[in-house]
């Protein structure tokens, strides 16, 4: 992508120009109501416009290129592979969002997010993928499991605190609580224990621990913040309960 | 008063203090992250602020930009690399205090210099925000186009080395604000607009997820290139006493000053920000010092002077540049353009209608700006040894939360529905591969963003201006005020093309 920031990415914008302006005269010229007249410059103005400026800018770009500057180095092979995986990992999330569902799906995500990046950083040490993919099975399994008790934990207290007339439990503050409680109670005494342990492990198994405790921990925190505090709806997929 | 009260009423409320103090606590541990920057770190609480009321939204998002203006001293005077630009002159006089043992005094001047930037620029934007706005009562359609303009050619001409990549990304951004219904004849601007036009794209693209790909997931990919790079967490040494004597503070009055002045009137000038800001304060208060009299050390010598210089600046710039953004609804720079872009999705629009309708947000505004101060000093202060040990936290760690925030913000903003949620989301990460790519190719952000805020304006009046003058495009040049902008964006441009004629 270094090649972009000289003539070759002019010549991209004087494409990209082009497009805007054929997209430009593809639409409808239409004038605001009431101009009988024909005086507004209609609809097509500012693509037009801006598609021309685009195309001045980039045609000056390539007629009157700037010295050569120091570039910077390419990117490294393993750095692409870590980007187009990040990448590829990003457009699976949105597309498997909706089927697989906020929970589950967020800690795998960030589960291999946490492995890839945390191998990157690694270096030339060893890494073996096997412990990776047990952590992922308890990555997930994990998730579920904190879900399900935060979840039934505050559902079960909200039933209650309604039949009974007891606002706390019913009100949105007691449910985020309990969630927290229910879920907090079982996460951080097993984080802290598994933590230990992986720091016993080799370099791969502990980012494996690391990853799933991470993981866990961030789905955790988004699905309080975002769901329970801000009723953001997330699509509950597989753990439909 | 009514106004004043009613905003106090707004702001003196536990969700407000609530948000702001937390948004100050994250915007210092944002800007003491190398590599995230006050702009990511309000783009990625945008959508947070979207469930809150005004006052407790922007009030988060003012703490988190004054928290990450003060926050990204830490790791220059730790460690030598700035959190973000606002501190690159931090660096020399910091580093040198902490190769000295003297990293706690270094830390406390820059929280120190810090409350005393920010709110010396607080009363500048209670003083000049209202005079300022009360002159835009001259503006009609003509003005205002003409003065998106200014905003965009002065932004385009300093954002990058490279005008014409200014300019190509302030079209692209006004290009992308076309997209969707137009305003005034309700046809749709859309390629392959029968194919889009049962998607959600027919409504144009949502400004919240542009902002939060574009610096956020933008920021991420760019990140994973450092991660094999990614240094051992460094050792911090034991921090020594933190705050220097007030009659030190005292002795710097000039310094402290100046650097307002240099910070608030940078700040003012759209495009500029704090980065410019930081180097000018700097060497203004080498100038000052460097007769050793008066009791203060030489700036660049490793001294208290060195520091408080470029903190009182970059904090300067908070309020300077709020003040075109809510006088004309010009940013000052990115961050203020991203918080430009939250008062329209409130539906606040800057300008004298604001101060004149609409006075008791203003004055939240200048309630919550006042708050952050106190809650940036006061944790920093009291934390200033914990958020010390955010420098230790490790890239691996660190990106992949902030990527899957920044997916999970964008999705938030129509969290009510799912498919457009998970639209807003794709529009996200399009947009965070589109930043990237800019990003690699040296083309600058921030023009790119403008031309998405202020497309709507431009085109709008453009279009007004020439429909009540019976298709006159030259009245433009015949309105004094028009002429002065256009000349001005003019003169904007001219620097960058003269210097490189020079060369």
């Amino acid at each position: 992508m270094k090649g972009l920031s000289g003539r070759t990415g002019a010549v991209v914008v004087c494409l990209v120009a082009l497009l805007v302006i054929l997209h430009g005269f593809s639409l409808e010229q239409r004038r605001m109501i009431g101009d009988e007249e024909g005086h507004d410059p209609g609809t097509r103005a500012l693509p037009l416009a801006s598609g021309a400026v685009m195309l001045a800018a980039g045609l000056y770009q390539i007629l009157r290129p700037r010295p050569a500057k120091e570039r910077p180095p390419a990117q490294a092979g393993g750095v692409r592979v870590l980007f187009l995986a990040t990448l590829g990992a990003s457009v699976a999330y949105i597309l498997l969002l909706e089927w697989v569902g906020f929970v589950l799906l967020t800690t795998l995500f960030m589960y291999l997010l946490f492995v890839l990046n945390g191998r990157a950083a690694m270096g030339g040490a060893a890494f073996r993928i096997s412990p990776a993919l047990c952590g992922a099975g308890v990555a997930a399994m994990a998730a579920a499991v904190l879900y399900t008790a935060g979840r039934l934990v505050s559902r079960e207290l909200f039933y209650l605190g309604r039949d009974a007339g007891i606002g706390f439990l019913s009100s949105r503050t007691g449910s985020v609580l309990f969630f927290i409680l229910a879920s907090g109670l079982l996460f951080f005494p097993s984080a802290m224990a598994a933590h230990r342990w992986g720091r016993k492990r080799s370099g791969t198994e502990d980012l494996v621990v690391n990853s799933v405790i991470l993981s866990n921990g961030t789905t955790l925190f988004l699905f309080v913040v975002f769901r329970m505090m801000f009723r953001v709806t997330f699509p509950s997929g597989l753990l439909f309960w | 008063m009514v106004d004043f009260l009613s905003a106090l009423s707004q702001v003196l409320t536990v969700e407000t203090i609530f948000w702001t103090a937390l948004g100050a606590i994250l915007g210092i541990i944002i800007g003491a992250l190398p590599g995230l920057t006050a702009t990511m770190g309000i783009a990625l609480l945008l959508p947070v602020s979207f469930h809150l009321s005004f006052a407790a939204g922007f009030g988060m998002l003012l703490a988190v930009y004054c928290g990450a203006v003060s926050g990204a001293s830490i790791p220059a005077i730790l460690l030598g690399i700035p959190g973000n630009p606002n501190a690159l002159a931090t660096i020399y006089d910091g580093t040198l205090m902490t190769a000295r043992g003297q990293a706690g005094l270094a830390l406390g001047s820059a929280v120190a210099a810090s409350v005393i930037g920010g709110m010396l620029s607080l009363f500048a934007l209670i003083l000049f925000a209202p005079v300022v706005a009360r002159f835009t009562l001259l503006f009609g359609p003509a003005e205002k186009a003409t003065l998106a303009l200014v905003g965009l050619a002065v932004i385009a001409s300093v954002s990058s080395d490279n005008l014409a990549k200014g300019v190509v990304t302030g079209a692209l951004g006004l290009f992308l604000s076309s997209l969707g219904v137009d305003p005034f004849t309700n046809s749709i601007r859309l390629p392959f607009a029968d194919f889009f036009a049962q998607s959600p794209l027919v409504t144009g693209l949502g400004l919240i997820p542009i902002l939060i790909g574009l610096y956020g997931i933008s920021q991420v990919f760019f990140d994973l290139e450092r991660l094999g790079a990614n240094p051992a967490p460094p050792t911090l040494e034991k921090l020594g006493g933190v705050f220097p004597p007030f009659r030190k503070i005292r002795a710097m009055w000039r310094i402290i000053l100046e650097s307002t002045g240099i910070g608030t009137l940078i700040g003012a000038i759209p495009g500029t920000g704090a980065s410019i800001a930081v180097f000018l304060a700097y060497d203004r208060a080498k100038k000052i010092t460097a007769s050793g009299k008066h009791g203060l050390g030489k700036v660049g010598t490793g001294v208290v002077e060195g520091v408080f210089a470029p903190e009182v600046a970059n904090n300067a710039v908070t309020g300077g540049a709020l003040i075109p953004t809510l006088a004309l609804g010009i940013p000052g720079d990115s961050s203020t353009a991203i918080l430009l872009g939250a008062l329209m999705i409130k539906g606040v629009v800057p300008g004298y209608q604001l101060f004149q309708q609409k006075m008791n947000l203003v004055y939240a505004v200048f309630l919550t700006l006042f708050l952050s101060n106190i809650f940036m000093f006061a944790f920093q202060t009291k934390g200033i040894r914990w958020f010390a040990q955010v420098v230790r936290v490790r890239l691996p760690y660190l990106l992949p939360f902030v990527l899957i925030l920044s997916m999970i913000g964008a999705y938030a903003v129509s969290g009510q529905a799912v498919t457009t949620a998970v639209y807003d989301m794709s529009i996200c990460l399009g947009f965070g591969l589109l930043g990237y790519v800019l990003k690699k190719a040296d083309y600058p952000l921030t023009p790119l963003v403008l031309g998405v805020i202020l497309g709507g304006m431009l085109e709008e009046n453009f279009r007004r201006a020439v429909k009540l003058s019976g298709g006159d495009y030259l009245v433009f040049f015949k309105k004094p005020i028009a002429l002065a902008f256009i000349l001005l964006a003019v003169l904007s441009v001219l620097p960058p093309v003269l210097k490189k004629r020079k060369g």
